[in-house]
């Protein structure tokens, strides 16, 4: 069982770090496109509205 | 007073608490319907999502009863964070519930039950949700600050009188209403994304430094002498099945209807999307179990029990404070802190939400409330969340133990909504009567259980039967009460209609 805790234990490490820079990144983006979607959304419900 | 925490540390803290301020408040401009204040307009892609239900899921609580079970268990205590990224694959691979609760296009889930069950159980579903939500919450920021007071060196006991922890936790509860009432749930995604970065890269030093500086055998050492093989193999432990199942059926329970990681399911862009945070978010309960069990375990293998004294809880906290250097100190701090506002900021909005989408349904029914009014009651409510924590979880006092507390409240709701959740989504026969029966067994059961312990004549008893046996207890009679009332209404009532075949 302590081979197992080991394994787990460092792919834990390796994969929290990796996964925290890729989402790091990538979510940097998907929160420009959140964004702009809810801006064009916004725009687009006010138009409707004085139209 | 001070150990190792510097003026270096404190500026970490204070630029990280300023860069959320800005970072939260500058999105409530996009708010303009309760759409986009609770479920964010639905535009949340997956990598946001990611951080987000992360971020979330880890506050200080988590850290401190995992890094509890670290301690007490072995690495045997991060069996719960295995099974729920079991759990999660599952789901997210199979979709199972998550998949007709995102499509039905709700808000919450007590939404979905009244489109099947009515507006009664909806209504009811929404109370127990609340109640079980809120309560569990209330210890959030009591236990945030002890450990925020512990890992910078001071002493809670000398802070009984002088009340610096309650005027710490309430300037920080502030910070967190205030973006959180202002921006809803833009500004919960935004800040929930810093804070994940923050908190991981915090956690993922500290442990690294424990790897270094301790090394591995040290602390397989110290589970072997203390615990000897239950220490890593949870079936050896005393109670050990009954361990394993209690907590199968918690987090699958968890996964499906713990509003909180529901929302991000419900904010998601597409099912397709939802499913997928689930599924790579999965290891992510491991790591949440097992980094801050390592460092409990690390407590385990350097403190004397001397130094930690008859509370174990305070054990990790202690360790830290000792073990970290200058400037990594203040990037664990705020760290932790990031890790504490991201969930107290998303629960304070999921609470509310069902507040808003479903207890107030009844008061919506004759005439709806336009978007602006709505976006303005939604605010309202979430300040009032903040006073409650306020009053309850910080100047009042709690009394008992952390981890029967969070049990108790989390299994008042979680046993009755996931057999009505699943019963909602595969089961032709469910009805309102067996959906009433199982919100009313699974919230009585457990807080029988408890008042059982409670009473001398009786406690006996209680302990003899366990809080495992009675957890498993409430799921199996929460689904039992599902099928009877469903089966009862239909041979009863509906068969004298002649409504059963049809």
């Amino acid at each position: 069982m302590t081979i197992f805790w080991l394994i787990i234990a460092i792919f834990c490490v390796v994969w929290y770090f990796t996964m925290t820079i890729y989402v790091g990144i990538r979510g940097f983006f998907d929160i420009q496109e959140m964004l702009l979607a809810l801006k064009s959304d916004k725009k687009s419900s006010s138009s409707e509205k004085n139209f | 007073m001070l150990s190792l925490f510097t003026f270096l540390d404190a500026g970490i803290v204070g630029f990280y608490l300023l860069l959320t301020i800005i970072a939260g408040l500058a999105v409530r401009k996009y708010v303009g319907k309760v759409e986009h204040y609770l479920v964010a307009g639905r535009e949340m892609n997956l990598y946001l999502g990611i951080a987000s239900l992360a971020a979330t899921e880890f506050g200080i609580v988590t850290c401190m009863y995992t890094a509890q079970n670290g301690y007490k268990m072995g690495f045997a205590g991060a069996t719960p964070g295995i099974l729920q990224t079991i759990a999660m694959l599952v789901v997210g691979i199979t979709g199972f519930c998550i998949k007709p609760l995102r499509d039905a296009g709700v808000m919450t889930i007590p939404e979905l039950f009244q489109k099947r069950f009515g507006s009664t159980v909806r209504w009811l579903a929404g109370v127990v949700i609340v109640l079980g939500g809120l309560l569990n919450m209330g210890v959030f920021l009591r236990t945030g600050g002890e450990f925020l007071l512990l890992t910078a060196g001071f002493n809670p006991e000398a802070f009984v009188q002088s009340y610096h922890l309650e005027i710490m936790m309430t300037i920080l509860l502030v910070i967190v209403a205030l973006y959180t009432v202002l921006g809803g749930m833009l500004s919960v995604l935004v800040t929930d994304f810093l804070q994940f970065i923050i908190m991981s890269l915090s956690m993922l030093v500290v442990t690294v430094l424990i790897f270094i500086k301790i090394g591995w055998t040290p602390l397989v050492e110290a589970v072997k002498t203390h615990h000897g093989p239950a220490g890593f193999n949870p079936f050896l432990m005393d109670r050990g099945w009954e361990f394993v199942l209690f907590n199968l059926c918690l987090q699958f329970a968890v996964v499906l209807t713990w509003q909180a990681v529901i929302q991000r399911i419900l904010s998601a862009k597409t099912t397709k999307t939802g499913r997928q945070i689930y599924m790579h978010t999965s290891f992510f309960f491991t790591a949440r179990f097992l980094i801050p069990g390592l460092w409990g375990i690390a407590a385990l293998a350097t403190l004397t029990p001397e130094q930690i004294g008859n509370n174990t809880l305070y054990a990790m906290p202690k360790f830290l404070s000792v073990f970290l250097p200058t400037g990594l100190m203040g990037i664990l701090i705020a760290g932790m802190l990031a890790a504490d506002m991201s969930t107290d900021s998303a629960y304070m909005l999921t609470w509310g939400g069902v507040i808003y989408n479903d207890i107030l349904a009844p008061f919506r029914k004759k005439k709806q409330w336009t978007e602006k009014k709505g976006v303005l009651i939604n605010r309202f409510i979430v300040a009032c969340i903040g006073l409650f924590l306020l009053f309850y979880g910080l100047w009042y006092p709690l009394k008992g133990n952390l981890w029967d507390y969070l049990g108790v409240t989390g299994t008042i709701y979680l046993s009755s909504m996931s057999v009505l959740l699943i019963a909602c989504c595969y089961w032709k026969d469910a009805n309102n009567w067996g959906a009433i029966g199982a919100i009313l067994c699974g919230a009585i059961f457990p807080i029988g259980f408890l008042v059982l312990q409670q009473l001398p004549t009786t406690s006996e008893w209680a302990q003899h039967i366990g809080p495992y046996k009675s957890g498993i207890a409430s799921y199996v009679v929460s689904g039992s009460a599902m099928v009877i009332g469903s089966l009862a209404k239909k041979y009863l009532v509906l068969s004298k209609k002649g409504g059963v075949s049809s």
